[in-house]
């Protein structure tokens, strides 16, 4: 078989030399990718909230108020041995939901020292008081408090989130009277940025699948405005398109929801037993400083 | 079913036009009636305005110009959102791209979200949802959420979202678009059952094996984006020239001829 005209021309085109080293992913696709892989945890986790825990079993409503209470608790008190009492709680409970030790953890303390500490730094050097080697006793005393405070908010949230399905999460803010649009906004949101990294790791395949050889910083920057453009295009017709969708619905502005949740015996004596727990941990903070 | 063609039709659109962003014609005087209890099917090629039609039909979008009057009443107030809510009662339209339909948490709240925005009871949302996700065979999904699901279990939910607001008039959008053919089988049984339980059906598509199986009429739309032709399933599907003046076929793609088609009696 003979080559056509175009098919010479294309055969005698000089081979693209390829680079010598690999290409490094750009920051902009490793935080797209960090984002995707972040949130696909996130969705991962619900593996736990389907499990068959003490947690999984209370009514969401419930261990909405259950987890504010905690929370509250531990941001009022100023006492480590309260903290060590909710944190120790909140332990028990992951324990008794199934929840993997190590992964819950490892979940909130790799990050916690890191964020909650830059915070407290300056209070280590400038708080006036005793001096142990170059820091201030009571900086040292405060940094720790608010380090455990903070590690313990985030566990309760991390556990709640866990345990609970995204879904009945927002169900349970809006039986708590939180305003609907809200829940709306936030119900789509979650929905939506699934949609919206998928056709951004779409846009970043393609590119990636078409670009031979090295491009320069310049191109790569040009490249990166045209996509945030096209992106944001997109982002928008499909918003239109969604709300398009409601209104063939029968939406009228007004959000309603459907929940069928019932408190039972159960639910009750776990509110109960958590709000006498931050009660206890409130107390014991103004006794034991 | 008995189609009475005496009555004031359910759609009815003269010299229709629709123009996007003001420059670009999508419809170009289109005049159709569709009457109470007939299965249409909207043929033509890409890009062609088939889904334009549709939304216009669903009374989200309005003509450019032209006069169009749905259940009675003028399509300007449907799309402006007057006669809006009282509309969608009596019709209800499936997108082609499903992830536009499923924006809730999970698959109930989805199909909940029509029969919900009636303001009926709890117990007849839920039996509503229930018996709209048995119709499609995904009651087990009912938790899901919806970037979970596969793109036909998608499309299963999308429909079940309309199907729970119990529609009289029901509008597919491609409905058995990038299908398998195992559910693309399941919503063509559907659709047919929906036909033959008197509802009003309006599917776009450019599927022709499916045209006879879903409709009694079939209007095609050509690329010049106005009707080329509008008949029987029979009339329409035996007409060679026609199919390949509206890109349905290629010459060199179909043995058209040769293609045993399944014509409903």
């Amino acid at each position: 078989m003979t080559a056509t005209t175009e098919e010479r021309s294309v055969l005698s085109h000089p081979v693209v030399k390829a680079p010598a080293k690999k290409e490094k992913p750009s920051w902009l696709e490793k935080t797209v990718a960090g984002i995707a892989e972040s949130i696909q945890r996130a969705v991962f986790t619900e593996e736990h909230a389907r499990k068959d825990g003490w947690l999984q079993k209370v009514d969401p409503r419930a261990k909405l108020i259950m987890f504010l209470a905690l929370v509250l608790a531990s941001s009022i008190t100023g006492s480590i041995l309260a903290l060590a009492l909710l944190y120790t709680v909140t332990l028990v409970a992951a324990r008794a939901s199934q929840v993997p030790f190590d992964f819950f953890v490892k979940r909130v303390w790799v990050g916690i020292p890191l964020f909650a500490g830059i915070v407290v730094i300056p209070s280590l050097f400038f708080i006036p008081g005793d001096r142990f080697l170059v820091f201030s006793i009571p900086g040292l005393i405060s940094a720790v408090i608010f380090v455990a405070r903070v590690g313990v908010s985030v566990s309760l949230a991390v556990l709640l989130v866990l345990v609970t399905p995204w879904a009945d999460v927002l169900k349970s803010l809006q039986a708590l009277k939180a305003p609907s649009i809200f829940i709306l906004l936030l119900s789509m949101t979650y929905r939506y940025i699934f949609l919206f990294l998928r056709s951004a790791t779409g846009l970043f395949e393609a590119r990636k699948s078409r670009t031979v050889g090295r491009t320069s910083g310049g191109e790569q920057r040009g490249w990166i405005t045209a996509s945030m453009g096209g992106l944001m295009h997109r982002s928008f017709k499909m918003s239109n398109e969604v709300y398009t969708a409601m209104l063939a619905r029968g939406f009228s502005g007004q959000v309603r929801s459907y929940n069928s949740y019932r408190m039972k015996g159960g639910d009750w004596l776990a509110l109960a037993v958590t709000v006498i727990i931050a009660a206890v941990a409130l107390t014991l903070g103004q006794l034991v400083k | 079913m008995y189609i009475n063609k005496d009555l004031e039709p359910v759609f009815h659109l003269r010299d229709v036009r629709y123009l996007y962003n003001g420059r670009q014609e999508a419809l170009s005087g289109i005049d159709l009636d569709i009457h109470r209890g007939e299965q249409v099917v909207l043929l033509g090629a890409n890009g062609s305005g088939k889904s334009t039609l549709l939304k216009m039909l669903d009374g989200i979008v309005a003509p450019s110009r032209g006069t169009m009057r749905v259940l009675g009443q003028d399509v300007a107030a449907v799309a402006a959102g007057e006669e809006s809510f009282k509309f969608h009662r009596e019709v209800g339209l499936v997108f082609q791209d499903p992830d536009i339909q499923l924006f809730s948490a999970t698959v109930f709240d989805d199909v909940a979200f029509g029969p919900l925005q009636l303001g009926l009871s709890k117990d007849e949302v839920r039996s509503r949802c229930e018996q709209a996700m048995e119709q499609m065979e995904i009651n087990h999904l009912a938790k899901r959420a919806p970037f979970e699901l596969s793109g036909g279990e998608k499309k299963r939910a999308a429909i079940a979202s309309v199907l729970s607001l119990q529609p009289d008039i029901i509008l597919l959008d491609e409905p058995t678009a990038s299908l398998d053919p195992r559910t693309k089988w399941v919503l063509v049984n559907l659709i047919t059952r929906l036909g033959q339980s008197g509802k009003t059906i309006i599917t776009t598509t450019h599927e022709l094996e499916i045209v006879p199986i879903i409709s009694n009429r079939v209007v095609v739309i050509g690329e010049e984006r106005r009707i080329l032709a509008d008949g029987t399933p029979e009339q329409i599907l035996g007409d060679r020239d026609l199919l390949i003046k509206a890109n349905l076929i290629h010459p060199q793609l179909h043995e058209f001829g040769a293609i045993n088609y399944s014509v409903k009696s």
